[in-house]
Formats: C-alpha cells, structure tokens, sequence
C-alpha cells in the first residue's frame, strides 16, 4: 500500500507537469468503497499509471504477464496492486484473482479491448472481458481516456506533450453474477455493444469507428 | 518503436518492408520519402519532391496495400522461448504467473504456405506446421507465436517489422485453412478461430 500511494503521489506529480492539461471528470462516479469493475479503453502504455494516479481507492489490475519479467517488476508490479494474466490461454488463475479482489470489496480495473491501440481507434472488446463483467456481478465503472495516444503512441519511441482528459462514466448494472457460461454468452453481444458505446462516448471516439464483434479470448 | 513497426508498407509507393530507421530519421528505402512523428499522434509523409502530407495513422494504415505473400517469405530473426512459468507472490499469497524468457537465439524464419522453419545461426531448425498455430499477435517489437503443445515464443526481426509478420502470417493461416477445407478464420488475436 505504501508503495502504490506513492508511485501514485509521484504519477500525480509527473502527470500534471507533463500532460498540459490533464483533465478529469466524473471522479463522484466512483464508488468510495465495495467491488466495482473500472472498464477502460487502452490507447497508451500511459494509461494505467494515469488511472491509477487519479482514481482515489487501489484499483486492482489486471496485466500482462510481460510487464512482471524486467528486473525488480516482479516485486514491484504486485505492490502496485496488478497481477499477471497469461496470454494464448485460459488464464483461470487470473480469473480467480479477479474474483476474489472483488469478493473483497476491491475494484478491479480492465481492458475492454486486452491491449493497446495501434491506430487509436477502438478495438473490438475481447470475449474474456465480458465474460469476466457478466460472471463478476459487480457494478462497471467505465473510463474513457482521449489523448493519451496523441501523448504516446503504441509505435513511437518517447511520449510528447499534449492534453489528456480522463472521464468517467456511471456506473452501469449489467446482469450477474452468472455463472452459467452458457447464460452468460447469450448476454455478451448487449455487454459489448453498450461497453463499446460508453467508452466511445466517454473518449469522444467517432461513432463510424465503433468495433464490430467481439475477440475471442476465452477467459 | 518507430513508424515502421506500424506501417508495414510504406502507404505512398506501396513497398512493403520498406520504411527503416536512420540516422536522421525514417525512410521509405523504395520511395525515398521520409515519415515523422507530426503533432497530436499524426505521421507525416515527406516525399523527395511533393509536397508534406499529414494524417492520422488510422488513415495511413487504411492506405496499406492488400497484403498477398508470395512463399517462402524469409527474415533474419531472434527466437526467444518462453520458459517454465514462475510463481509472482505478493506477501506469500501467488497472484499469478508469468513466463520468463530464455536467451535469445539468432537466426532466420522462413514462413512457407503450410509451415513455419527457424534456421538457428549455429545450426539446427526447427519447424512448426501451421496446423498447429494455435495463437499470436505483436507484442513490443516481437511477434509471439504460440504453437500447440509448445510454449509461447517471441520472435524479434532485428531492421524488420513485427507488423509486417503478422500480417503475413494472418494470409498463410487464412489460406491455409482455406486450401485444408477448414473455412474461414473469423479471429487472429489472441487465438485463431475460425467459424
């Protein structure tokens, strides 16, 4: 706890010195306390350290088990409240963490798209995503960031300048928990489309980029 | 990363594998135009004579030419296997596992209609069957390969784009399942499915 508040303090500090401005809205959507998942699109390697930096309770995230392999990440990722999910699988471990985060009273923070944008626009949400909201149960905190990918790009080497605005969303109920996987696919194709409007929305995305289907990833 | 991590092909004179890094920027080597990062996340083309044009990379990539590979199609590579995953803990309790990477091993991919072969540099190669490419997609400056049965391998292309090899090997799965009756593949990422 004690290092997350502090890589938060410092991102705080970095992040209204380098992001001119950074802007955030909606933070009373927030639940003070009790499970919710924080849904947001990813545009930026800057993004989880700016949601982390401005949402006020430890969000737990889910990431990529790449990130825990450079020297030192594997003590530190964890203390930051994120834990590994394995690609190419059924990753039920990282599953299960996410449940029991949230079984906990924590939030859990994810991707509706699993990884970065190339081209900034919006990804198709992956399967596991929404499986994981309709199986979680929970209320879904949803964020939309704009500019992080003018800031820094997926292809480009170093961030630049630029304003980046954070909003979120209310919190919306979907049905859940389901535990019946087959009950829970009937409901997929409503979770994708309003997940992938409210985040359109909320990073004043362009509506004719709104992603088609879903990817299949199986969590 | 650069720009032609993204731009596979260079958009103005349709060149694939054509934009590399230099000293004093990005060039396409067919065309000769130069490509920079503009303001708020565009990429601006600059050719020899012509005037500079600005546009998101989302148009660029739109520009792109339908990718139709002509097999074998062949690149200096560095393998990279993923070993046995390790625990991570966070005070005792295990909150997940990750795969830790072995060294890397020089060499060259070669992908041909039905197969993947990695030629290592000090001898020996290996071969996966794209019956058995269960998953991949682009990771950094990697491609990450998974084959069933095998762990995850990464595979670097040292001046060359991870982008362009995944691309490439998208339309050899495509026609592969095609030639083999399988239909048509609906997902690359992060597994191959089809239906």
């Amino acid at each position: 706890m004690i290092v997350y508040r502090l890589t938060q303090y410092t991102a705080r500090l970095l992040a209204r010195a380098l992001l001119r401005p950074l802007e955030v809205e909606g933070l009373e959507h927030v639940p003070r306390s009790g499970p919710f998942l924080l849904v947001a699109n990813h545009e930026s390697v800057l993004d989880p350290v700016l949601i982390q930096a401005v949402c006020p309770p430890v969000v737990h995230t889910m990431t990529r088990s790449a990130q825990f392999t450079p020297p030192g990440m594997g003590w530190y990722m964890p203390r930051l409240a994120a834990f590994p999910v394995r690609r190419y699988q059924v990753d039920a471990q990282a599953v299960r963490i996410a449940l029991r985060r949230l079984a906990a009273d924590r939030p859990v923070g994810v991707y509706l798209e699993g990884e970065r944008s190339w081209d900034g626009r919006l990804q198709p949400p992956r399967l596991g995503t929404l499986r994981l909201i309709l199986r979680a149960g929970v209320p879904v905190v949803p964020v939309g960031i704009h500019g992080a990918y003018e800031v820094w790009p997926r292809w480009a080497g170093r961030p630049k300048r630029g304003p980046v605005r954070i909003r979120f969303g209310a919190p919306i109920h979907f049905p859940g928990p389901i535990r019946n996987r087959a009950e829970r696919d009937r409901h997929v194709p409503d979770v994708a489309a309003r997940m992938s409007a409210e985040l359109l929305r909320l990073s004043d995305g362009e509506p004719g980029a709104r992603p088609q289907g879903v990817v299949d990833n199986d969590l | 990363m650069a720009i032609g991590d993204l731009l596979w092909a260079c958009p103005l004179c349709q060149a694939p594998r054509s934009i590399h890094q230099q000293s004093d920027g990005e060039f396409c080597a067919s065309c000769g135009a130069r490509w920079r990062r503009g303001p708020a996340g565009t990429i601006v083309a600059e050719p020899p004579a012509g005037v500079a044009e600005g546009a998101a990379p989302a148009a660029w990539l739109d520009r792109l030419p339908v990718l139709e590979p002509c097999f074998p199609v062949e690149a200096a590579a560095e393998l990279r296997r993923g070993l046995v995953p390790d625990p991570v803990r966070l005070r005792g309790e295990v909150v997940g596992w990750v795969e830790r990477p072995a060294d890397p091993v020089a060499g060259t991919l070669r992908l041909e209609a039905d197969a993947l072969h990695f030629r290592a540099a000090h001898g020996g190669t290996e071969s996966w069957v794209l019956d058995d490419v269960t998953g991949f997609q682009i990771s950094a400056r990697t491609l990450q390969v998974k084959v069933r049965g095998r762990e995850v391998m990464a595979l670097a292309f040292p001046g060359g784009s991870a982008r362009y090899w995944e691309q490439v090997l998208s339309a050899a799965l495509r026609g592969h399942w095609g030639a083999c009756g399988r239909g048509a593949i609906r997902e690359f990422q992060p597994r191959v499915v089809g239906g």
